[in-house]
């Protein structure tokens, strides 16, 4: 097991180098850079360009250096722990990203716990009940869930947040506390502000789960070692928690990989349309004005999240289930 | 009250002659369950189908009672029924099912209590338990064998000390014969062999003492030697603890060695029950008087031919006949030579931090066998001692390590492991196979049609005639006897029978000269398996066909094929005619093979405390000239007479041979 895990490690540097390489060519593909952008955007606003300024830039950040230069001057720099910097917000991508980290993670977590609570027992009566009304019922409003745009269940909460209830829900915490250091006034708007995103982000997950903990629960009840457990005479809440459930966790452990980027990221749409100050609009901003370090550093940052994740859900996935625990390392 | 725990079992009774010989240990005190004009049906999207009508037998204490029938019969839904275990489906709509411990105890009706009651919990795993037909999936693969054998005793017992479960657990899995007990209670299922799976599940079904034991087809997924030592330690176990056995199973052969009565079920009813002796020496029941004539024995004639319990009509088609003249003329000559074939398999396995531990197993080694045109050539072994990979080498599956098969026609002689590209697919139609499972050999997601045309398509054959390959499809169906209304029907509409038959059409379809049968009766009832028996018979006959055919089951083989191997751990022991292997058997491991055929009848009962002394199907206690003195004696397959060799070390005289074993 410690040798597969090191193996594992190792395998990483490759997979992180190719995507490094292909996160940079594509941010790199359209055409112009964020100096032109911005040049356009002077123009386009009616105030005057100083060329010399523009110079300095394209020299200062190495923009008229060929592609495989800049390249590696950004990807030696990323692994110092220095991101690059943001021309649109003239700061460090480190600052910048890292402000808005904790409350993109809190809303994530948030997200994640709700999905989990309320996927895991209605996915779980839905296979116990297949066919039922319950299940049929269930499965209606899940379906519902999982077709609606998130974007559009946000305008519609937030719509009737302001004519029902004379709420305003943009935004994760009231006006007056951004910028401000953390009081109890503040994390309680916070919290306030909390549950709007985190229901409308949480429904197509929570649907997704649902049909999903239901489909290998229920190839997982009708397997011969559930007959075995009964006929032992378990009773019938532990024969279900002890054997099929656990053996349908497998998909769930596996999906463990995936969250991790999610949490960063931060359900980008949803975010812009309630106006979130999470990560997912700086993505979204800094794609569009080809801000290129804080989009490649952003984007690196995924990556490299989603290549631990699935190690850490492979790993997992080895002490929960012999067979592949045992099986892993042999070879035909 | 019987003793709790295992340890406190007396030792093993070792001079137990024959136990099966008439009445058991105990004598008769009651019935520990009574059926009594029992009813089951199962909801059909709003109708009942009554599975199980009227249904009414007993099952003594501390006795055997066999239910036999073929699938679909109702014999399971019976035990599930007892052990409220039915599936959501099916529900009791009538009779009971009275339950008695004890002489003196209040009868119970297990027919009306609820499946998650609190006293049918406590009934169910302590006082009656249950053993599956297939030891690979009846356990979880995610708990170790101890934890799921002494989950069992920790429901049951109350108030037993963790300490006390696991030796309780080690004993049971010494008991059931675990060669290293200690070491297999922290075992995971796929770590052990079917075998051993098996005896685990037993383990985990007797932990409680149980007064009831349901074994459900319990040997049917295991080979013949593996079902005599299974059979034989279930009469053990029950002779040690006591308890009752109800014997699910459509093998006769079993029921002739287990059982003390007898019940035979048909669509739902009970057509005959009785003594063992009553069913053997006196059926009645024209059902029955079928179902024996229909069981394969080594005691059979050479030409006589089973009855199967339904006749298949077939037809052979028009456009087929042309080939078989041909072929007929040719009867005789060797097709396929096969020399000195070898295949090994590594498997690798981390072993400490940087080394790898390589095992390399010869599954097949230094194989040598001619198959003449219009033959059937049969291998037989046990699993595992490569028959099915010499048959995929055959058909180039896998790629043989070295050896030579040679294919024969007319007057050219082909390199069949030479073959490449092109060439081997021309030639791939000359070679069919049919497979053992008829569950997963066929995709449930294409028609028969569909599946009947593919090896058409694949080789191009009535191309562009239009319509041609659904007619010639249709023609194919009545050549296995099946309507050619049903092509448009999906696989999972046919029986296990049928899907069989729809296998051996889909071989046929492209005219080969040689069909390989791995195993092509061993998933079916007895009576389903004559009635395939029969019709590869009669096709072979009529269409001139070849065969190799395998099977773990001697007197499959002994019915069908006319010149057989056996094989052993890779190696072919032994290869004569039918009649001399089985008239004149030399090697010691065919002989251990004959002896644990369980025979449909009483006069022939299995010698189980040979078979559990002897050991010579594993291998062991074999006698020179059988056995290698040493590690350097070369081995080697000699001919004692022009249809019989034998596998021995290098110089034996065959005089002797044939001497010692008059």
């Amino acid at each position: 097991m410690l040798r597969y895990i090191l193996y594992r490690c190792v395998v990483m540097i490759p997979t992180l180098v190719l995507a490094s390489i292909v996160i940079f060519t594509i941010i790199q593909l359209p055409p112009g850079d964020y100096v032109e952008t911005y040049i356009g955007e002077l123009l386009a606003s009616g105030e005057s360009v100083d060329m010399a300024r523009v110079e300095y830039l394209r020299e200062e950040y190495g923009l008229n250096e060929p592609m495989w230069k800049r390249y590696l001057l950004w990807i030696g720099n990323f692994v110092t722990g220095d991101f690059g910097y943001s021309f649109e917000y003239e700061r460090p991508v480190s600052e910048v990203v890292g402000n808005r980290l904790w409350l993109t993670i809190l809303v994530s977590f948030a997200t994640i716990v709700l999905t989990w609570v309320i996927a895991f027992p209605i996915g779980i009566y839905s296979a116990t009940h297949q066919y039922s009304w319950g299940d049929y019922g269930l499965t209606f409003v899940g379906l519902l869930g999982l077709a609606t745009p998130n974007f559009l269940l946000a305008l519609v909460m937030m719509y009737f947040a302001q004519t029902l209830f004379g709420v305003s829900i943009g935004g994760l915490m009231e006006a007056r506390f951004i910028d401000q250091p953390m009081s109890w006034d503040k994390f309680m708007s916070i919290l306030e502000h909390l549950i709007v995103p985190t229901i409308v982000i949480g429904t197509a997950g929570t649907a997704a789960m649902i049909r999903r903990i239901r489909a290998n629960l229920l190839d997982e009840l009708q397997k011969q070692y559930v007959v075995t457990a009964k006929a032992k005479g378990v009773p019938p809440f532990k024969r279900l928690v002890k054997y099929p459930l656990r053996m349908s966790l497998n998909f769930f452990v596996a999906d463990i990989g995936s969250l991790l980027p999610n949490i960063i990221s931060g359900a980008e749409i949803v975010a812009i349309v309630l106006s979130l100050q999470t990560t997912g609009p700086l993505l979204i901003a800094a794609l569009q004005s080809q801000d290129m370090y804080l989009a490649g550093s952003f984007l690196m940052f995924l990556a490299t999240l989603t290549v631990i994740g699935v190690l850490l859900s492979d790993i997992a996935l080895g002490f929960l289930d012999p067979r592949i625990r045992l099986q892993g390392g042999a070879e035909k | 009250m019987v003793d709790t725990t295992a340890s406190e079992v007396e030792p093993p009774m070792a001079a137990q002659p024959n136990a099966r010989s008439g009445a058991s240990k105990c004598a008769y005190t009651h019935d520990i369950i009574r059926v009594d004009d029992l009813n089951i049906a199962i909801d059909l999207k709003g109708t009942d189908l009554n599975v199980i009508r009227g249904a009414s037998f007993r099952i003594p204490a501390g006795k055997t009672v066999a239910l036999v029938g073929e699938s679909g019969s109702g014999k399971s839904i019976i035990s599930q029924a007892i052990l409220g275990i039915l599936p959501s489906v099916a529900r009791i709509t009538g009779g009971r099912i009275d339950y008695r411990e004890h002489a003196k105890d209040e009868a119970i009706d297990l027919a009306s209590l609820e499946d998650n009651s609190a006293q049918r919990l406590a009934l169910r795993g302590g006082k009656m338990s249950i053993i599956f037909q297939e030891p690979m999936t009846s356990l979880s693969p995610l708990h170790t064998i101890g934890n799921q054998i002494g989950e069992a005793l920790e429901l049951h017992r109350d108030e037993i000390a963790p300490d006390e479960v696991k030796k309780t657990v080690i004993d049971m899995l010494d008991l059931v014969g675990f060669p290293k007990p200690d070491a297999a209670y922290s075992m995971y299922p796929m770590e052990l062999s079917g075998g051993l799976r098996q005896r685990a599940m037993i383990a985990m079904a007797l932990i409680c003492h149980p007064a009831l034991l349901i074994a459900d087809e319990p040997t049917t997924a295991l080979d013949v030697s593996m079902q005599a030592k299974i059979l034989s330690l279930l009469i053990e176990l029950q002779d040690k603890l006591g308890m009752a056995v109800l014997l699910i199973t459509h093998d006769l052969g079993v029921v002739a060695n287990m059982a003390d009565e007898v019940v035979v079920l048909y669509h739902g009813q009970v057509m005959e029950a009785g003594s063992r002796e009553a069913i053997f020496r006196d059926p009645h029941h024209p059902y029955l008087k079928a179902l024996l004539a229909a069981v394969p024995d080594l005691d059979m004639d050479y030409g006589a031919k089973l009855h199967s319990l339904r006749d298949i009509d077939h037809e052979i088609p028009v456009s087929m006949r042309g080939d078989i003249e041909d072929r007929k003329s040719h009867a005789d000559e060797v097709i396929l030579r096969v020399r000195h074939l070898c295949k090994s398999f590594i498997a690798k396995k981390q072993k400490g931090w940087l080394s790898k531990e390589q095992t390399v197993t010869r599954a097949v080694d230094d194989v040598s066998f001619d198959v003449r045109r219009g033959e059937c050539f049969g291998l037989v072994g046990e699993s595992g001692c490569g028959k099915t990979t010499t048959l995929k080498l055959l058909v180039r599956a896998l790629s043989a390590d070295s050896g030579s098969v040679e294919w024969f026609e007319e007057d050219r002689k082909i390199d069949l492991l030479a073959l490449h590209g092109d060439d081997l697919k021309r030639f791939r139609p000359k070679m069919q196979m049919v497979f053992q499972d008829p569950f997963s050999s066929l995709s449930p997601r294409q028609t028969v049609l569909n599946i009947l045309k593919e090896p058409m398509e694949v080789h191009g054959l009535l191309q562009g005639e239009k319509g041609g390959r659904s007619r010639y499809a249709a023609e194919l169906m009545r050549l296995v006897g099946l309507q050619p209304s049903y092509l448009g029907r999906y696989p999972h509409s046919f029986s296990g029978g049928q899907r069989q038959r729809v296998g051996i059409a889909r071989a046929l379809a492209l005219r080969p000269d040689l069909v390989f049968l791995d195993e092509p009766v061993s998933a079916l009832d007895v009576s389903v398996q004559a009635q395939v028996l029969n019709l590869l018979k009669q096709l072979q006959d009529e269409l001139g066909l070849t065969y190799v055919f395998i099977s773990h089951n001697l007197a499959v083989v002994r019915y069908i094929a006319d010149r057989i191997g056996v094989m052993f751990r890779g190696q072919l022991v032994e290869l004569a005619t039918r009649e001399e292997l089985f008239d004149n058997p030399l090697h010691p491991y065919t002989k251990a093979l004959l002896d644990v055929v369980p025979h449909a009848s009483l006069d022939h009962p299995l010698d189980f405390d040979r078979i559990n002394r002897d050991m010579a199907s594993e291998g062991r206690n074999w006698s020179p000239p059988f056995a290698p003195l040493s590690d350097e004696s070369d081995m080697q397959m000699i001919r004692i007479n022009d249809d019989h060799f034998v596998r021995v070390i290098v110089g034996t005289d065959p005089a002797t041979l044939v001497q010692e074993s008059k």
